[in-house]
C-alpha cells in the first residue's frame, strides 16, 4: 500500500473525530513540514507554525476532499500560517540579518554555506519557499503551485529568478 | 577563490542544504500538537455551548416580553399596569437578569 493510500484511511479515521488517527498522520507529516517552515520561515518560527498549521487542518479535516495529497494540504496550511505571521509582523524588518535555516550538519565548504544561508534569507519569500519545496523536498511544480497558490507558470519563473539571485550573490560573497 | 559559481555547483549546495533526511516521528512534537488539538476541542465545545445558551436566553426573554405583551392586553390588567410604579419594573427587570445570572455556572461568571 502506498503511503498517499495509507494516509486516506488515517484522514478518513481523523475527519470522524479520531484524535489517534490524527496523531498518526501528524508523526508521518511533522518531520517534512517543519524542515519546510524552516527553511522558508525561520528555525526559530517553524515549530510554532507547525503546531498551528496541525491544529488548523485538525479543524478543517471536513473540508479536505482528498483531491491533493494530505501531505501537500499540510504544507499550504503551513504557507498560510507563514504569511499571516508575516502580514502580523508586518512592522518588523523586511529582511532579517541572521540566516532563516541553520545548518544541522558541519558545512562541506564553510565559506560557501554561510554565503547560501545569507543568500537565501534575502530571497523573496515566495522565492525561498518555492526554492524548498522543488530543489530540496522534492516537490513537483505543480505541488509547489497548490502549496503556494501561485500559477504553475509563475514556480518555473519564481525559481529560476531565486537561482540567478543565489547565484549572483554567492559570486559577491566570493570576490 | 574567483568565477562565477556554475549552476551545477548551485544544486549541490542548494540539494545539501535543504536534503530531508529521514528520521523517526518526533514524538514530543507529536505530543505538542496533540496537546494543541486537546486544547483546540474543549475551546470548540465552550464556545457552541455558550452560543447554543444565548440563543435558548433570547429565546426566553423574547418569549416573556410577548407574554407580557400579551397580557397587557388583557382588560383590567391595562389598567392594572398602568399603575405599577417605575421601581415595579425595575424591580421585574433585575428578577429576569439575576434569572440569567443564576443560568450560568459560577466559574463562568469570574
Amino acid at each position: 500500500m502506498r503511503p498517499d493510500e495509507e494516509d486516506g484511511d488515517l484522514v478518513a479515521a481523523a475527519s470522524a473525530g479520531d484524535r489517534q488517527a490524527f496523531s498518526a498522520l501528524v508523526s508521518r507529516h511533522e518531520h517534512r513540514l517543519r524542515r519546510f517552515l524552516a527553511h522558508a520561515a525561520g528555525a526559530d518560527l517553524a515549530d510554532e507554525l507547525a503546531q498551528e498549521s496541525f491544529v488548523r487542518a485538525w479543524r478543517n479535516l471536513a473540508r479536505f476532499r482528498g483531491e491533493a495529497r494530505f501531505s501537500s494540504w499540510v504544507c499550504a496550511i503551513g504557507w498560510r500560517c507563514y504569511l499571516d505571521h508575516r502580514r502580523r509582523e508586518a512592522s518588523e524588518q523586511r529582511r532579517r540579518d541572521a540566516a532563516p535555516a541553520e545548518a544541522d550538519d558541519l558545512p562541506q565548504d564553510p565559506d560557501r554555506r554561510l554565503d547560501l544561508a545569507a543568500a537565501l534569507a534575502r530571497l523573496d519569500p515566495v522565492e525561498r519557499g518555492a526554492l524548498v519545496l522543488c530543489d530540496g523536498h522534492g516537490w513537483t511544480h505543480n505541488d509547489a503551485a497548490d502549496i503556494l497558490s501561485i500559477p504553475l507558470g509563475t514556480v518555473k519563473s519564481t525559481i529560476a529568478r531565486a537561482k540567478r539571485k543565489c547565484r549572483e550573490m554567492l559570486t559577491e560573497g566570493m570576490s | 577563490m574567483n568565477g562565477r559559481i556554475s549552476d551545477e555547483e548551485l544544486d549541490e549546495l542548494l540539494w545539501r542544504e535543504f536534503k530531508l533526511d529521514y528520521r523517526a516521528p518526533d514524538e514530543p512534537f507529536v505530543s505538542r500538537v496533540d496537546r494543541a488539538v486537546l486544547e483546540e476541542e474543549r475551546f470548540a465545545r465552550a464556545k457552541a455551548a455558550m452560543s447554543r445558551d444565548f440563543t435558548v436566553d433570547l429565546i426566553s426573554l423574547a418569549a416573556i416580553v410577548a407574554a407580557l405583551v400579551v397580557l397587557s392586553s388583557a382588560p383590567g390588567l391595562r389598567e392594572a399596569l398602568a399603575g405599577f410604579e417605575l421601581w415595579a419594573w425595575g424591580s421585574v427587570l433585575a428578577l429576569m437578569l439575576l434569572w440569567l445570572a443564576v443560568r450560568r455556572p459560577v466559574g463562568e461568571l469570574f
